[in-house]
């Protein structure tokens, strides 16, 4: 049993029924019977089972409504199965601390993901780590309206499945969230450059796509680099969309020294083999795949979009001034009109998946990630990063739905873990 | 002269304004903190401070010297004592905070008073000392508003409105208005020039002529939660009980809402008719950070100090906590 309400609180009963209550309709009472837990969030209270007045309507005591932190003013689904009743989604959306206070105002950038809400309902609670309050398990927070579509403050239940939008984290408090939700915050490991290239390298259907790469000890690293592949790419470890990349050819002799040494004091570097990439007019491409779980908890590529480097630089990320374009349009442009795009697209998804995969086996749990692959003009296809919270602003380029669909995913999933009561999760060890 | 290799643990970020507060004798004291703590200290105006090459130009002390004017690293955890008006300053602190290198504690000294104070409403347990913000167009018999301008730097230029004799009273200063209840939007419009405003809903036991009395509290660091502590008082010191509890229990349920908070200051104001019940408690008037009045300090000596080995304190056991992967929250 499993549908979509709106639910009522009972305001008549605060000073005089202490009990907790639920009503519901009466052939769900006939079906639940005279008592039932009620999972809200991360919170269950047993409650008494009453049957409502009036077609579809559920109403909750007050005091079953202060005992769950009940929000009300949205839409839930309600769901029974074993003995408990679950009202959600409770879906919460973990933040940096670098937004000094938490405002409506700020949340715009949640506006797409959010354009599929109609399709789960639920609570929506964006909140940072020092909003929880762990004794009285509940979080200080902002939580989505869709009636007005803005945001509004309070203090709600700790939600049981969140999506980690933020990584410069303590490790600590993120744990006690896993365990909290049975390993359900998503998207909960940064590996930085250097952690997912040793991750992926292990993997031996993997290893021939990644380009020579190495920790940058010393500028013998880069000197030994240079000899072996005549031109190579500096990447800082922990920065992304294209921040700090540049690159050194051979035939500069001495020029990179100086902005190594500068470089290599703000934090460790890489040196990774300089790819000949495929051009259009010139310019090189790369891929960015999409890579997010479905409602059955698959991986499933959801948009691949082709990314030429600005007219300036050879970076292809759209932050850096890249442009958007299809594979079909990629591929038939470089390689000609004979290509078989289909074969082509197959072998990106595999590799794709593939990658997920070999990051899962890892441990955590993720819902999404930015894969970057490029073909060089060898036609050999090459992994150039991972990326766990990508942007996906280029497919806005391209279609607008499909962008929208990939911005509402990650939510919709955690929509679905949520009503399974954020103890379904089955992807190892957090 | 220390290596390019030496690298302070911690820093303190101010304005070139309050240098002159950085006497040797308060250098002296700062040494002290760096050997109990263990810690290497750096103190800089944020001027000074280049966020793109990591480097910043102050003072560095460790266990056994003083090195004044040299560059060196930016240390990886700050303590932020100032407010910053010029946009450079603004600039440069938010450039910190989002940088991964970084950790800033009490990033703002200045709040958004409405912002706190409905943040403040959401806590029962508080009730009896936060006054409800003004929502309504004129006050009602029993009340006594207090409106301000919301710049949040604990200015305390009051506008009193109430209602007397079916009229409403205006008060600013010496400046005494009487309007029709239903023109008070509009008086009050003309009044604050279109600069942002908030107030406050009081009994009328409060007078309109006292002045708050200042409360200064610090965090200290604790795993998992700071535990806020009252250090001062412009006024009469030492607090009544009643002050202080509500004190601390304000700071304690404003660090659920604001980040890396780590020093405050509460504005309260006391009931003067001696009418018992809820009236009776100080009702809260503003939130800010750090005290930045001169005056302040130069009557308190003890005072700046104090912040200071406070600030390295609570900087140093969040450096251990991140250390040993606890952290807040």
């Amino acid at each position: 049993m499993s549908e979509q309400v709106n639910i009522e609180v009972d305001d008549t009963s605060a000073a005089t029924d202490p009990s907790h209550w639920i009503a519901v309709p009466p052939r769900w009472a006939k079906q639940i019977g005279q008592e039932v837990s009620v999972e809200y969030g991360l919170r269950t209270v047993r409650a008494a089972v009453r049957t409502a007045q009036g077609r579809g309507r559920v109403v909750v005591s007050r005091s079953l409504q202060d005992a769950l932190l009940f929000a009300g003013s949205v839409p839930y689904q309600v769901r029974y199965a074993a003995g408990s009743l679950r009202i959600g989604p409770v879906v919460g959306l973990l933040l940096g601390e670098q937004r000094y206070l938490l405002r409506d105002e700020e949340m715009d950038e949640f506006r797409d993901a959010l354009s599929g809400y109609a399709s789960h309902g639920g609570l929506v609670i964006a909140f940072q780590l020092h909003g929880i309050d762990w004794e009285r398990a509940c979080v200080y927070g902002l939580s989505y309206q869709p009636a007005t579509k803005r945001w509004k403050h309070g203090r709600y239940a700790l939600p049981n499945v969140i999506y980690q939008r933020a990584f410069q984290l303590p490790a600590g408090p993120v744990q006690r969230l896993q365990t909290l939700t049975g390993g359900n915050v998503f998207n909960s490991h940064r590996y930085n450059k250097w952690a997912m290239h040793e991750l992926l390298s292990t993997a031996p259907s993997l290893a021939h796509h990644l380009p020579d790469t190495r920790l940058l000890a010393s500028e013998r690293d880069v000197q030994d680099m240079l000899d072996a592949h005549r031109a190579v790419v500096i990447k800082p470890l922990g920065l992304s969309r294209g921040r700090g990349i540049w690159t050194i050819r051979a035939e500069e002799r001495t020029e990179w020294h100086l902005q190594l040494r500068q470089q290599a004091k703000r934090g460790p570097l890489l040196v990774q083999r300089m790819l000949e990439l495929a051009k259009i007019a010139d310019r090189p491409w790369d891929i960015r795949v999409m890579m997010q779980k479905n409602n059955a908890k698959r991986w499933q590529c959801s948009g691949i979009e082709c990314r030429v480097a600005g007219p300036r630089g050879w970076l292809t990320n759209i932050a850096q001034g890249g442009r958007a374009l299809t594979l079909d349009n990629a591929l038939r442009t470089t390689f000609g009109k004979t290509v078989d795009v289909a074969k082509w697209e197959q072998q990106v998804q595999e590799l794709s998946l593939g990658i997920c995969q070999q990051i899962e086996q890892q441990g955590g749990h993720f819902a999404e990630f930015g894969l970057d692959l490029a073909y060089d003009v060898h036609q050999q296809l090459w992994l150039l990063e991972v990326n766990v919270r990508p942007t996906c602003y280029g497919f806005r380029q391209l279609d607008e739905q499909l962008y929208l669909r990939i911005c509402q995913t990650p939510l919709t999933y955690a929509a679905v873990q949520s009503m399974e009561g954020g103890r379904a999760y089955d992807g190892g060890t957090v | 002269m220390l290596n390019q290799r030496w690298q302070a643990d911690l820093g303190l970020l101010y304005t070139r304004n309050e240098s002159a507060r950085f006497d040797p004798h308060v250098i002296g004291i700062l040494q002290q903190c760096a050997r109990q703590t263990g810690r290497r200290l750096a103190l800089f105006p944020i001027h000074d401070v280049d966020v793109e090459r990591g480097r910043v130009v102050g003072t560095w002390i460790d266990g056994q010297r003083v090195v004044h004017e040299q560059e060196q690293a930016i240390p990886p955890v700050l303590f932020n004592l100032s407010l910053y008006r010029q946009a450079s300053g603004i600039r440069t602190l938010r450039r910190l905070r989002l940088s991964p290198h970084y950790r800033v504690f009490n990033p703002l000294n200045r709040f958004a008073q409405s912002t706190v104070f409905e943040r403040l409403a959401l806590h029962e347990s508080l009730a009896q000392w936060i006054p409800p913000l003004v929502t309504h167009s004129r006050p009602q018999t029993d009340e006594r508003w207090m409106l301000q301008v919301d710049k949040g730097r604990g200015q305390w230029n009051p506008v009193w409105v109430e209602e007397e004799n079916g009229l409403v009273v205006i008060r600013a200063g010496q400046m005494r208005q009487y309007c029709h209840p239903k023109q008070v939007e509009r008086r009050l419009e003309l009044l604050f020039g279109g600069r942002t405003r908030y107030g406050l809903a009081l009994p009328r036991s409060f007078a309109a002529e006292a002045r708050p009395r200042r409360v200064y509290l610090m965090a200290t660091a604790h795993t998992g939660r700071s535990r806020w502590d009252v250090v001062g008082s412009l006024q009469a010191w030492p607090l009544q009980p009643g002050l202080q509890r509500a004190s601390q229990a304000v700071a304690q349920e404003l660090d659920w809402h604001l980040p890396h908070l780590a020093a405050l200051t509460l504005d309260w104001l006391e009931p003067t008719d001696g009418s018992g019940g809820q009236d009776a408690e100080p009702q809260l008037m503003q939130v800010s950070g750090v005290e930045q009045s001169n005056t302040y300090y130069d009557q308190h000596p003890d005072a700046w100090v104090a912040l200071l080995q406070r600030a390295v304190a609570y900087c140093a056991q969040e450096d251990a906590d991140e250390a040993e992967g606890r952290g807040s929250g």
